[in-house]
């Protein structure tokens, strides 16, 4: 019985053929539309706090409790070995990043600024989080003498410099006396954190800890973790081995990365339910008309005996076709284009001034989730059930001779 | 062919040897022992022209102390230096301040000089691989240009040295891309005791928006050959000199 | 004869009119208001932005964004006080004077920003008076008093009756110091900003650094701060050549920036929004044509053009999409202005958000006529659009294939 309501419902769909498509396109261009900019949302925000983890946080950084108030190298972290030694215990920890920071400033010829001196190891920022991708201009080395400088885009460019371009850092080292030192930059980085790229200098670790007047010191110790779920386990692990550190989550260095996803996940789903509610309007109008338009024939069903069951369970189908067969075209469509946006990206190289803010390249890379479909699937599930509530109380409250003799239409 | 190669570089390093001593005398003649003067800076800039007058006493590089004579507002502040730290004594509010070093490397009074020509001690010697570019009668011109590690922002520096007196006449100070950034220049050079030094000097910057700046320094008193009692290069000082 | 036939029939099927007429008004209602909403929300992040501390918008002299020192001051405060002052479009205003000096505690110097305010006007352009955490806010006869950043304080190691000295330079670049009490310390969350800012009263400040009749810029708060980038122009108009003014979209960049791709993502989903909306219309009118199919063919029978039939129902749906659309408008209008006076509350959002500047619960929709007016019409188009398609499809039938039509 129920495969001959599944095969009468699947033939009155192609009955009314560019009704169906027209349904079939509504929820399909939607639901596609939805899809890429979800996953162009999530793309977005997933490598804001990607990059935000490999060039700074980590999922985890150490810091001495007064350094982050005061940044001075009085809270430093010492002796490092010591603090690694615990560290190397965790396996959960797959690489670590030691820097040591000073502020200061940064002077040429025409124009001194404020600054971040920032000691680091190439291999170890590589290994933690591929420094050297965010290169925009000349090379990742500190040269043969460790006497070069990477320097932030944005702190380049107020200041003109190229690379090979001289300057001279000034700084308090750890004994409060004024030090000057000079660099040539050897690379520009852009990260898209304006705390790296607007103020920012990375110099060798051995340089500044000499220059700095210290030995195996940090002001930041970065982790990576292996996997998401292990990093608040991991956190409270550290708090107990180093109850004097202060151990931070990425998301508690940087709530506005967490505030942003939540609200783009508010903002999504607000788009899916108010797409989905219009398109519902649309699937009802078109379920509505069709049992209006079919009355007497259901009435002559159901007046030969044929189960009301069976009847709803054939417009229930009816109407699931329509969504499903919308749906499946959606996803595939969905799919191709989030599948195209995350290998090649989306241009929107005219909006590039704006995208910079957040470290975005004018190319946009989308993200690709499989709870995408699934929620995409439950919003038509829920749009398809809702669009027949109306056309099957119709049916259920007709009188069938009345209609078969007319007098209802 | 080899003896010309040879010739050739020995001419250069006795060129180099030659300018290295000029640079050595003029630091010498420009530093002694023990400095007193008193001096008077006009600074110009887009907002008119202002007089400060200091007295300074300095003790070889690292130690000097300062106290403004004029404007009246001023009078009676003391700036002390020992090394590269720096305090600051101000009367009207009974206080000695550290200055932090951010502070330190702010343009000084108004100047186009920063703290930074005040506090870091480069020397032209030490920091400078050094070139005699001409040489006519007492008059020469080098060509400083700093070496790799030095911490100095020019990319070189031209000096127009009056040899006799081991003075310098005119300073050009270049940015890295070999561009004019500043001019430094010097005049009325008198003989004080020891020394033979330019009693005015006068800084003017070069960058666009700096066109209507200078800063002329000149000395009305300086004294390189008495001694300097100790108790000026103390902290205590800032407050005992003040008035 | 072709206009009273459709509204004939407009009336003589009133269920099916009715339905139209409710889904144009639904749509056009559901559009406006969210809208509203995303502009009122967009209004409000400004808003707490730009007012915690910058304004809407600055007066100083030109060279001054570039090169923020003493060299570009304005120099005549009470003339451009005047001109403010006269300006009809200005709501408030108030010169500041923005240094850089040491502030000195008994343990620690720190450089921060210093700033002269006069303190009542203050309080109504920006947030500082509210922001007040310990002790008291400044008023306008305070002499030494200063108001400081909790973070400041915290670097300063200093709290509420703490003296603290501050040396900077006055205008003429000779030494400007003086000892302050502190009166109250502000928390805006703003971390630099709480870390880095202390302010004082301007005409005291003003015998201490000889600023007086100076001011670093005005900041400016007009009656209506929407169009920022017109009002900012009218005012540049009326000022002397030399200065200029800047709309808080200039001297807030990175809020711009954010904003804009903010809205890049809001307009892809509106275009996803007018999709659904042009298929939805598109189906009710076929499926409301196709009913209607049997009468068709009888008036194709009588007689009666393809092109004559094609207006009626163009004309059907012009009639009902006016009313529909109208009425949408003015009902999604109401709603927007109801909820820009009378914002909608999310409890706790303020809490949440406090770090980030926020500093109320309330968001407010936006009303703004011409965004109304534009979403409208937008819907209405699509009415029109959307009954083209079924249109020439029923047209293709014959007047025996239409009748026939069950």
């Amino acid at each position: 019985m129920y495969k001959i309501a599944k095969h009468l419902a699947w033939l009155s769909l192609w009955r009314r053929k560019s009704r169906s498509i027209m349904v079939i396109l509504m929820i399909a261009l939607s639901l596609s539309g939805l899809l890429a900019i979800q996953g162009l949302y999530d793309g977005m925000i997933t490598h804001m706090i990607n990059t935000t983890i490999r060039s700074d946080s980590g999922e985890i950084s150490l810091y001495t409790k007064e350094y982050r108030l005061h940044k001075s190298l009085a809270y430093k972290l010492s002796p490092v070995s010591k603090i690694e030694e615990k560290l190397s215990k965790i396996k959960e920890i797959i690489s670590h990043s030691v820097r040591l920071q000073q502020e200061g400033l940064i002077a040429t010829a025409h124009k001194s600024l404020g600054a971040n001196i920032k000691g680091i190891s190439l291999e170890k920022e590589r290994d933690f989080g591929n420094f050297d991708t965010f290169i925009t201009q000349g090379d990742y080395s500190f040269g043969k003498h460790k006497k070069e400088a990477l320097i932030g885009a944005t702190l380049a460019k107020k200041l003109h410099l190229d690379i090979g371009s001289r300057v001279v850092f000034t700084a308090q080292d750890a004994d409060a006396e004024i030090n000057a030192i000079s660099f040539r930059i050897s690379g520009i980085f852009k990260t898209g954190n304006p705390a790296l790229d607007e103020y920012t200098v990375f110099v060798s670790m051995e340089k500044i800890s000499t220059f700095l007047n210290l030995k195996e010191s940090a002001t930041q110790i970065a982790l990576r973790i292996q996997n998401t779920e292990q990093i608040k386990q991991v956190q409270k692990k550290l708090q107990t081995m180093l109850p004097e550190l202060e151990i931070l989550r990425w998301d508690e260095l940087y709530p506005l990365l967490i505030q942003m996803q939540e609200m783009m996940q508010i903002f999504n789903l607000a788009s899916y339910m108010i797409v989905f509610i219009v398109a519902a309007l649309g699937i009802f109008g078109v379920m509505l008309v069709s049992v209006l338009e079919r009355l007497r024939e259901f009435s002559i069903m159901l007046a030969i005996g044929t189960p009301y069951k069976m009847v709803r369970n054939q417009i229930l189908l009816e109407a699931t076709f329509l969504g499903l067969i919308g749906f499946m075209v959606g996803a595939l469509l969905g799919w191709i284009i989030l599948l195209y946006m995350s290998t090649w990206g989306v241009d929107l190289r005219s909006f590039e001034a704006g995208l910079e803010t957040f470290g975005l390249n004018a190319i946009l890379i989308a993200d690709i989730q499989y709870y995408y479909f699934v929620q995409a699937f439950f919003a038509v599930f829920f749009a398809t059930l809702l669009s027949v509530i109306w056309p099957l109380r119709i049916l259920k409250k007709i009188k069938a001779i009345q209609v078969i003799q007319g007098k209802m239409l | 062919m080899k003896y010309l190669f040879f010739l050739l570089l020995f001419s250069l390093t006795l060129d180099a040897n030659e300018a290295q001593n000029i640079i050595k005398k003029l630091e010498k003649n420009l530093r002694g022992d023990y400095m007193y003067g008193t001096m008077k800076m006009i600074v110009t800039s887009k907002r008119g022209q202002r007089t400060v007058k200091i007295e300074s006493w300095s003790k070889g590089n690292d130690k000097s102390f300062i106290k403004i004579l004029y404007p009246k507002k001023d009078k009676g502040i003391t700036f002390l230096k020992l090394d590269t730290q720096m305090w600051q004594y101000i009367p009207k509010i009974e206080r000695t301040i550290k200055i932090p070093s951010s502070m330190m490397l702010q343009s000084w009074m108004g100047s186009d000089f920063t703290n930074d020509d005040m506090v870091k001690e480069s020397s032209f010697e030490e920091d400078y691989h050094t070139k005699l570019l001409s040489k006519r009668g007492n008059f020469a011109t080098l060509e400083l240009i700093p070496k790799e590690d030095a911490a100095v922002v020019w990319g070189k520096i031209i000096i127009d040295v009056d040899i006799k007196n081991a003075a310098p006449l005119k300073e050009t100070f270049y940015d890295d891309r070999m561009k004019k950034v500043r001019i430094l220049t010097f005049s009325k050079i008198e003989k004080h005791g020891s020394h033979t030094i330019p009693m005015i000097m006068e800084l003017k910057p070069l960058d666009a928006n700096k066109k209507k700046n200078s800063t002329k320094v000149i000395y009305e008193k300086i004294d390189f050959d008495t001694h300097i009692d100790a108790s000026y290069f103390t902290k205590h000082a800032l407050k005992r000199y003040s008035r | 004869m072709r206009f009273t036939l459709a509204l004939k029939n407009i009336l003589k099927s009133k269920g099916r009119s009715l339905t139209t007429l409710l889904l144009s008004l639904f749509t056009t209602t559901l559009f406006i208001v969210y809208v509203a909403f995303m502009d009122g929300s967009h209004h409000q992040i400004i808003k707490s932005s730009v007012e915690i501390y910058t304004g809407y918008a600055h007066v100083n002299l030109k060279g001054y964004r570039d090169e923020s020192d003493y060299g570009n001051l304005i120099e005549d405060a009470s003339s451009i006080d005047e001109i403010l002052r006269n300006d009809t479009s200005i709501k408030t205003y108030a010169p500041r004077f923005e240094t850089y000096a040491l502030l000195s505690g008994d343990e620690k110097s720190v450089g921060s920003m210093i700033v002269g305010i006069i303190p009542s006007k203050e309080e109504k352009l920006s947030k500082l008076a509210s922001s007040l955490s310990k002790g008291e806010y400044l008023n306008d006869n305070d002499t030494n008093a200063i108001y400081i950043g909790i973070k400041l304080a915290e670097r300063l190691k200093i709290t509420i009756g703490s003296q603290i000295a501050m040396v900077g330079s006055s205008i003429d670049y000779s030494i400007a110091a003086d000892i302050f009490t502190v009166k109250g310390i502000f928390k805006t969350g703003l971390f630099d900003f709480d870390a880095q800012s202390a302010f004082v009263n301007k005409s005291y400040l003003d015998s201490v650094i000889l600023s007086d009749n100076k001011a670093t810029y005005f900041t400016v708060d007009f009656q209506n701060n929407d169009h920022i980038n017109k009002v900012t122009s009218a005012l540049q108009a009326k000022l002397p050549s030399q200065y200029e003014a800047v709309g808080w979209d200039s001297l807030l960049s990175s809020l711009v920036q954010a904003m804009l791709v903010d809205s890049i993502f809001g307009y892809i989903s509106i275009s996803i929004f007018f999709l659904v909306i042009f298929f939805v219309v598109m189906i009710f009118s076929y499926v409301n044509i196709y009913t209607r199919t049997r009468e068709i063919g009888l008036l194709r029978a009588l007689g009666l053009t393809s092109k004559d039939i094609f207006i009626i129902l163009f004309i059907e749906i012009l009639l009902l999409a006016t009313v529909a659309v109208s009425i949408g408008a003015i009902i999604g209008g109401v709603i927007a202005h109801h909820y820009e006076l009378q914002p909608i509350v999310i409890d706790g959002i303020a809490e949440m958000y406090k770090d980030y500047g926020l500093v109320s619960d309330e968001v407010p929709m936006h009303f703004d006529l011409f965004t109304i007016t534009w979403n409208a019409l937008t819907i209405f188009i699509l009415n029109l659009l959307a009954i083209v398609y079924p249109a020439l499809k029923i047209n293709k039938l014959t007047a025996t294939e239409a009748m026939r039509y069950v």
